[in-house]
């Protein structure tokens, strides 16, 4: 099997896409949230911020296991054919100091409009250190990319 | 009335609503040329027939099971089935089904129809699709006028369609599909005229048949033919169908007068005027009219477009007095003449022969396999069209939920392969229960062991056993030991539910038609087990040609060639099976490849084809060489690219099988069919893809391979 070619759409879904859900491990069950992300180059890495009152903050600091989902369907019938879910497994990490500054930089490049709310006090910069891709398409096909 | 247009309120800005065939035809009712009378269902129908019944997604979902390119024919056949019984399991909504009986109520008047297919990338110039989707003609009532409606619409997704769709690069899930609705001119004298010789290049060839030009677009019948120079008054010369005159000796038969076939000439002309581009008209003579039935763009060839290997497989969908004809041959000549041809090979020792006849042997055996070789393409391969034929028959009749019941009907449990495999069960019965038979095998003899001996000697002489080794007593006896061969858990009542199902198929024949029907299930019974049988007869063949090879390897090896010239010891040596011999062993790459770097990819899931049903789950036992065979334990998962009759024992010992290779009717899946085993077929890569020892689960009912691994 081609790494490269699997590294490729699993970034072109990636970068493709805004938005994510985000899994938390809470203490009877998983939570989940749509979160804001940027995901580094080399794809090892996923970038999202929320507020330390969330109770997402809360789960990653009991757990910082967690799962993101990105798909790109389009909510139509071909999407059974085309649309591409990838789930990334990994562990959450709050950043600080020079890896915050670089982290903020890049989650406001994508995303403008969240400046205001990443340069919050309240907020917390997480970085996703990536285990495992799945990558789920044509409805059925699944392969896993496990990360060096 | 809003989804049927007449033909005659037809615009050419309605292209998109009604396909190319049903404006070609309106085009040319407007200009005056005689076109039967009619409507188009247009493609809004189709799209809301296939909306009401929420088979957009099911169709997305058998589309997207392979990639297009990555597909044999023998798998688009039965994706194509798969979704036409869909369709066929389709309700119409209400009004649509009333719009449409209606207007065929009117139209009919109590006479025939004709239901054609007008897809919208039909007749687009670039690509004729001739011979693509379906037409019918002849449909009696207004009920069957819908049934042809569903069986048009499904030919969207035809097996031809998808053929044409890979090579030209488009979507499957493209198009959509118009049909139209005529009355039928059941004319005296019918044909198709081009009003430039597709294959010089200049003048006008007519082909003409007596009655309904049905049979001469499917090329059942061999037509008159009249080439007319262009311009008034040209020149007409006449060929008559080869077959005609020989028997009757005549110059002319008769079936079109010079003034008709200048009509006909006239009609392509004037098509031709109008469309702009040369055309490939169907017309009929009903009286002294001429109608125009279709018009469309002349493409090089019916076959343009297409590479060799597509133009064969669809040479493949044989018609029924073909496979008939076919059965005779194949059950009354080829089979005894292969069982014969084998038995004198065998009769033949090569380690008694000198130098100079072993190498006359290997020539001869040579050239025997290659003829054979050639026979299996061109009929047995056809002949297995017995199968898918009557599948298509059955589906369309009872409609079953599941496309694949079918086979229920044509397992006979009497393969060659199930004859083997019960001399295996005997064998290790008498090994499991038999200490005398053991002593004796530990003696190094089979004293005593009369019965045995038999089966043993069968079992090489007719069927070739596995290996070589398991020659070797001792070594026969631990394989026999260590395989459960004999009887498998199989379904409860599968013989029962045969017989009811078979009776439901041919009750729905009307009376005078229900001997046809069981002529057909006969068929489908004999080609279905052929497709595994005469896999077993071509290897008896090569068997033989290899034991003299390898007779030949075993002198060069021992640097001796008995009583031989120079001449013949090279002639042993150009021996391309004795090159073969000197290379080593295949030993294929297993497992995915490890890549060095950042990633490392590994399959979770695969997808291929349901082929048995049954989900099982089991460790992963991958054969690339047949030897590896011998190192399958049982209950493990059979992962290969394709099972050869070599192989097909090895299918009652095991799990489960997945397949790289794809098709319902490929031998693997019908030997683990026999056995009730899951199997899926069509996995791509699947020897790659998948290790030795994978936790796997086969689901034979989805066509879904999954590959457990522990947790990070």
């Amino acid at each position: 099997m081609n790494s490269g070619a699997s590294l490729s759409r699993i970034k072109t879904v990636l970068k493709g896409q805004r938005l994510g859900v985000l899994a938390t491990m809470g203490a009877d069950y998983p939570y989940q949230n749509i979160v804001s992300y940027t995901v580094s180059g080399d794809l090892r890495k996923i970038i999202f911020a929320t507020a330390r009152a969330t109770m997402k903050y809360a789960n990653i600091q009991r757990c910082p296991r967690v799962a993101m989902f990105v798909d790109n369907r389009k909510n139509t019938e071909q999407d059974l054919l085309d649309a591409v879910g990838i789930t990334a497994l990994g562990d959450a990490k709050e950043l600080s100091g020079a890896e915050e500054r670089r982290g903020k930089r890049s989650l406001t490049a994508c995303h403008p409009y969240l400046e205001e709310f990443v340069s919050s006090p309240g907020v917390a910069l997480f970085a996703v250190r990536v285990k495992i891709y799945y990558a789920v398409s044509r409805f059925q096909d699944v392969e896993e990319v496990v990360m060096r | 009335m809003w989804l049927i247009r007449r033909l005659e309120d037809i615009k050419d800005t309605d292209r998109g609503m009604v396909g190319g065939k049903a404006a070609a035809l309106a085009l040319l009712a407007e200009k005056g040329v005689r076109v039967p009378p009619g409507g188009c269902l247009t493609v809004t129908a189709f799209r809301d027939f296939l909306s009401f019944n929420g088979l957009d997604g099911k169709i997305a979902i058998e589309l997207g099971r392979k990639e297009l390119k990555d597909m044999r024919w023998e798998e688009m056949w039965d994706a194509s089935q798969r979704i036409r019984n869909l369709v066929n399991g389709g309700i119409f909504p209400t009004g649509m089904f009333r719009e449409i009986t209606s207007f065929a109520k009117t139209l009919l008047n109590g006479k025939s129809a004709a239901v054609r297919s007008s897809s919208l990338s039909e007749d687009s110039g670039s690509a004729s699709y001739a011979g693509v989707h379906e037409s019918y003609v002849d449909v009696k009532g207004e009920k069957a006028v819908v049934e042809s409606v569903r069986h048009v619409w499904a030919s969207l997704w035809s097996d031809a369609a998808f053929l044409y769709k890979k090579e030209l690069g488009l979507d499957p899930a493209s198009g959509g599909m118009a049909v139209i609705l005529q009355k039928l001119v059941r004319g005296e004298v019918s044909g198709v005229v081009f009003s430039l010789d597709p294959v010089r290049g200049r003048g006008i060839v007519i082909e003409a048949v007596p009655g309904l030009n049905k049979r001469l677009v499917d090329g059942e019948i061999e037509p008159h033919r009249w080439s007319v120079e262009r311009g008034p008054g040209g020149r007409i010369s006449y060929s008559p169908p080869s077959s005609s005159a020989k028997r009757s000796g005549k110059k002319t038969a008769g079936l079109l007068k010079a003034e008709r076939v200048r009509e006909v000439a006239r009609l392509a002309l004037s098509a031709e005027k109008l469309f702009r581009s040369p055309q490939d008209v169907e017309w009929t003579f009903r009286g002294k009219d001429l109608f125009a039935l279709q018009s469309r763009p002349i493409t090089t060839s019916p076959d343009a477009g297409l590479s060799k290997r597509s133009v064969f497989d669809l040479s493949l969908r044989r018609s029924f007095e073909n496979l008939l004809e076919l059965r005779k041959r194949i059950e009354g000549e080829l089979i005894p003449a292969m069982a014969e041809e084998t038995r004198r090979m065998r009769d033949k020792d090569p380690a008694k022969m000198s130098d100079a006849e072993l190498a006359r042997e290997l020539e001869r055996r040579t050239a025997v396999l290659e003829r054979w070789n050639r026979t299996y393409w061109d009929e047995f391969i056809p002949y297995g069209h017995g199968a898918r034929l009557f599948g298509r028959v059955y589906n369309d009749l009872i409609k079953p939920r599941d496309p694949h019941e079918f086979v229920e009907l044509l397992r006979t449990g009497r393969t060659l392969s199930m004859q083997r495999d019960a001399i295996l069960a005997e064998m290790a019965a008498m090994v499991r229960r038999g200490r005398p038979l053991l002593m004796a095998v530990r003696k190094g003899g089979l004293t005593g062991a009369a019965r045995f001996d038999a089966l043993r000697k069968r079992l090489f002489s007719e069927f070739g056993m596995i290996s070589a080794d398991l020659e070797d007593h001792r070594k026969l006896a631990v394989f026999l030991a260590k395989n459960p061969f004999g009887p498998r858990k199989g379904k409860k009542g599968g013989r029962a539910a045969a017989v009811d199902l078979e009776k439901r198929f041919l009750s729905r024949f009307p009376k005078k038609d229900r001997r046809r029907g069981l002529e057909l299930l006969n068929l489908a019974k004999s080609s279905y087990a052929m497709r595994d049988d005469d896999n077993v007869y071509l290897a008896g063949i090569e068997r033989e040609l290899k034991k003299a090879a390898d007779e030949a390897r075993r002198r060069i090896d021992a640097g001796f060639v008995r009583g031989g010239s120079k001449r013949t010891l090279s002639a042993l040596l150009r021996h391309k099976l004795v090159k073969e011999l000197d290379k080593p062993p295949v030993r294929g790459k297993t497992g995915p490849a490890r890549e060095r770097g950042a990633a490392e990819v590994r399959a979770k899931q695969l997808r291929g084809q349901p082929a048995s049903k049954g989900i099982v789950r089991g460790k992963a036992r991958v054969v690339v060489d047949p030897g590896q065979l011998k190192g399958l334990e049982p209950g493990e998962i059979l992962v290969c690219d394709s099972i050869g009759p070599e192989m097909t024992y090895a299918v009652s010992v095991a799990g489960g099988i997945v397949e790289r290779r794809g098709g319902m009717l490929i031998h693997g899946a019908i030997v683990a069919r026999e056995y009730g085993i899951p199997c899926v077929t069509g996995v791509p890569d699947a020897v790659h893809a998948i290790r030795t020892g994978d936790d796997l689960t086969v689901d034979g009912y989805l066509g879904i391979v999954t590959i457990r691994r522990k947790p990070m």
